[in-house]
């Protein structure tokens, strides 16, 4: 660990100071003991010289009692066990017992000896100058306790300097082994790692597989639910209008027919509107609108749209009920949720539309606020948990293939959220269902005017001249006959570049464009008409959410019809364009 | 100890035999070695005392160890004497019948005679710096008087008359008389 190097260079120093003062407290403490021992023999030495003249006369009189009095003065000293006089034939004249250690019986050589810390001298006895025997002394093993007294500071010195050395050691060994065992688990964290990114990665692979396959799927269900609901709503205009075709001389037959091939189209009119509300491709046209009189429209068209065996309650809380949303959406999506009610109750029951104004504080989804609560209850056989946690997924459904598309809850959830609001469903299984719109409410000044009904057609109010430009035959022909029926002077092209040159060279009021032609595009066209008459209104027939390309090509807002549109829309907008001029 | 013996100390040797096997149980009722014992002290109690320069002068004067009278040693005290010193100082060996205050002697032992008792002989001398030595009772009045202990020899000493004589007796002798008069 190139870290800690310093810090053990640093100890290396420590240590090799501590060995030092190791081996300098073993050399004192040596030292010490030798200079200890060194005394201690003189001193015995000494008192066996005094010992030795003190027995003198004793020896020289052989008188044991006096060598026994003599050596019996050794009492005094404590560290003496045993003292011996002995005469010049080396017998014991006299000795000295403590605690049952004799001396020698015979007399030892002379001299200091001195074996396991016993010390032992022997002195000569002189008389005359002549040496007449010895006395002998011997020190009591030294007691450990003295001799840990006596090299307790060493000791303790170098007992500390030993555990700075063992500690540092230990230190070090505890860093280096720290040090691997961090390295192994880096190791192991890195190899860790690479598993689990692998794992992700074959996860997210797998992931993708999966969500390109429910994609496909998605789409092999939306494709064929389409199919099959445009196969159904086409199958009712082409018979309508085969029977309108075969019998055009019965008036009351053929009102019915054309009737239902009307019907069909609208359906297939709302259908697609769906799918563009989905795709979010479509504009919205968001505007103030009262959410009851939107309850109000679709519960005219209820009835027909839902069918027999269920009934319907209407609740409503409050007078006015505004917000900013797109009314034909919305409208939409109150149908969608009754269509939804009715799937749930197969057996009938009852649909209750409620709106009320409610007030929301601390909501997870929603900032706190007022809000107008638009909810459709059913009395149906409501939804498990995991089909309400998925209902306002895309393409979700839990009908049949062919009978439903997965798209009506996503609808409501997305028309909701592009209000600034959102949508809820509260659900038992069995005790049906609640599925709540929430749209900010909107105060009075921005609410504005309540909306025109668009029931009756707009009349031609003046003369005007329309040019039509649209690449598509039938519904150049429709509209135009639609225009010429209100009382307008339709002007048609069916190429773009014709329709430019009709644009300049007639004098016309509006201009009605297609967006996706060849050659030129609607909003070329327009670009092109409008260096030279600035001022002239246009309206784009699309059926496509080319709204932003439109405007790009213009540099200002664009006024869209959207295809396809009612005679009553068309005749609607002609006379708003006209009247904005 | 020295390892060859030389004669001094091999006489010491045969002295302090000669003391030990005396003073063994076997040897109690011998007396034949008490004498040669006491011929060893006599000589030796020179160690412990002082002779006023006046009587023993400086120098290798020898010291005189005189028997007066009758003569219990015979020659083992010239062997024990053989050899040996006094601080230095040679020993000489001489026999009398009478002593008198010049008679010279340093140390004398007090036989007695039919001329002069051993107390006699020690009042003779009490005012020379003579160590009168003598058995008790008889020699009564001598500095030292050897008794018998048991088995074994010891002595005491009148330390009056040793200072009357103008003696000084050391305090190691004193501490092994069994009996010192004040």
């Amino acid at each position: 660990m190139t870290p800690s190097r310093p810090a053990i260079g640093g100890f290396q120093a420590a240590a090799a100071g501590a060995l030092a003062l190791v081996v300098a407290g073993l050399a004192i403490g040596v030292s010490n003991e030798r200079g200890f021992q060194s005394r201690r023999s003189q001193a015995l030495a000494a008192q066996a010289d005094v010992l030795a003249k003190t027995v003198e006369p004793a020896l020289v009189f052989q008188d044991p009692a006096a060598a026994a009095d003599a050596v019996s003065a050794l009492e005094a000293d404590s560290q003496i066990v045993a003292g011996g006089v002995y005469d010049a034939r080396g017998a014991r004249l006299a000795e000295f017992v403590r605690n049952g250690a004799h001396s020698p019986l015979r007399a030892p050589s002379l001299g200091r000896a001195r074996t396991e810390g016993v010390l032992a001298v022997s002195a000569p006895v002189v008389h005359e100058g002549r040496d007449i025997g010895l006395v002998y002394l011997r020190t009591a093993r030294e007691p450990f306790a003295e001799f840990a007294a006596r090299h307790a500071g060493i000791a303790l010195l170098m007992l500390i300097a030993g555990l700075i050395v063992g500690m540092g050691q230990a230190a070090i060994r505890g860093e280096s082994r720290r040090a691997r065992e961090s390295q192994a688990r880096a190791a192991e964290l890195a190899d860790l790692n690479r598993e689990l990114q692998a794992q992700v990665e074959r996860r997210e692979s797998a992931e993708d597989a999966l969500r390109q396959a429910q994609k496909m799927e998605t789409l092999g269900q939306l494709t064929g639910g389409i199919a099959h609901d445009f196969n159904n709503l086409l199958q009712a205009v082409q018979g309508s209008l085969d029977l309108i075709h075969r019998n055009p001389g019965d008036p009351g037959r053929v009102a019915r027919w054309a009737r239902a091939g009307l019907e069909g189209a609208e359906r297939g009119a709302r259908l697609t509107a769906q799918l563009l509300a989905f795709s979010r491709a479509q504009k919205l046209e968001m505007k103030p609108l009262d959410v009851r009189l939107v309850v109000d429209r679709v519960r005219d068209l209820l009835p027909n749209a839902i069918g027999a065996g269920v009934s319907f309650r209407f609740e409503s809380h409050t007078d006015q009920l505004w917000a900013v949303a797109d009314t034909t959406q919305l409208e939409l999506a109150v149908l969608n949720l009754c269509i939804n009610a009715r799937d749930a109750m197969p057996n009938g029951g009852e649909i209750r539309i409620s709106t009320s104004a409610v007030s929301l504080e601390g909501d997870a989804e929603l900032a706190a606020g007022e809000y107008a609560r638009l909810a459709v209850t059913d009395t149906g056989v409501g939804m498990p948990e995991d089909v309400r946690a998925r209902a306002f997924d895309p393409f979700f459904t839990t009908k049949g293939v062919g009978k439903g598309t997965g798209l009506g809850l996503a609808q409501v959830y997305g028309i909701a959220r592009q209000a600034g609001g959102a949508a809820r469903i509260e659900s038992t299984p069995g005790q049906g269902a609640t599925v709540s719109i929430y749209l900010p409410l909107a105060s009075a000044e921005i609410a504005g005017a309540p909306q025109r009904r668009l029931s009756a057609l707009a009349q031609a109010t003046h003369a005007a001249r329309i040019l039509v430009v649209d690449d598509d035959h039938g519904v150049l022909a429709y509209v135009c006959d639609a225009l010429s029926a209100l009382g307008y002077d339709c002007l048609q092209a069916s190429d773009a570049a014709v329709g430019l040159d009709l644009a300049r060279s007639s004098e016309v009021d509006l201009l009605i464009l297609d967006y996706a032609m060849p050659g030129m595009t609607g909003a070329e066209l327009a670009a092109a008409a409008l260096e030279t008459r600035p001022d002239l209104p246009i309206l784009f027939a699309s059926g496509y959410a080319e709204s932003a390309a439109i405007e790009a090509a213009l540099g200002r807002p664009a006024q869209l019809l959207r295809k396809p549109f009612e005679t009553a829309v068309l005749a609607a907008r002609v006379a708003d364009a006209l009247a904005a001029r | 100890m020295a390892s060859r013996p030389r004669p001094a100390i091999a006489l010491l040797l045969a002295t302090s035999a000669a003391v030990a096997l005396w003073r063994g149980p076997a040897a109690a009722q011998d007396r034949s070695l008490e004498y040669p014992v006491k011929a060893a002290f006599l000589y030796r109690f020179g160690s412990y005392v002082g002779w006023p320069a006046s009587a023993l002068p400086a120098g290798r004067s020898p010291v005189q160890v005189c028997v007066v009278g009758r003569d219990p040693f015979g020659e083992a005290l010239d062997r024990v004497v053989q050899g040996q010193t006094l601080d230095g100082r040679p020993i000489t060996v001489r026999r009398l019948e009478v002593i008198g205050p010049e008679s010279g002697c340093h140390i004398a032992y007090l036989g007695g005679s039919s001329e002069q008792s051993p107390a006699a002989a020690a009042r003779a001398v009490a005012d020379a710096p003579i160590l009168t030595v003598g058995e008790e009772p008889a020699a009564d009045g001598a500095v030292i008087q050897f008794v018998l202990k048991g088995a074994r020899v010891r002595f005491r000493i009148d330390l009056r008359a040793a200072t009357h004589a103008g003696l000084g007796v050391s305090s190691k002798l004193l501490n092994i008389a069994v009996e010192v008069a004040r």
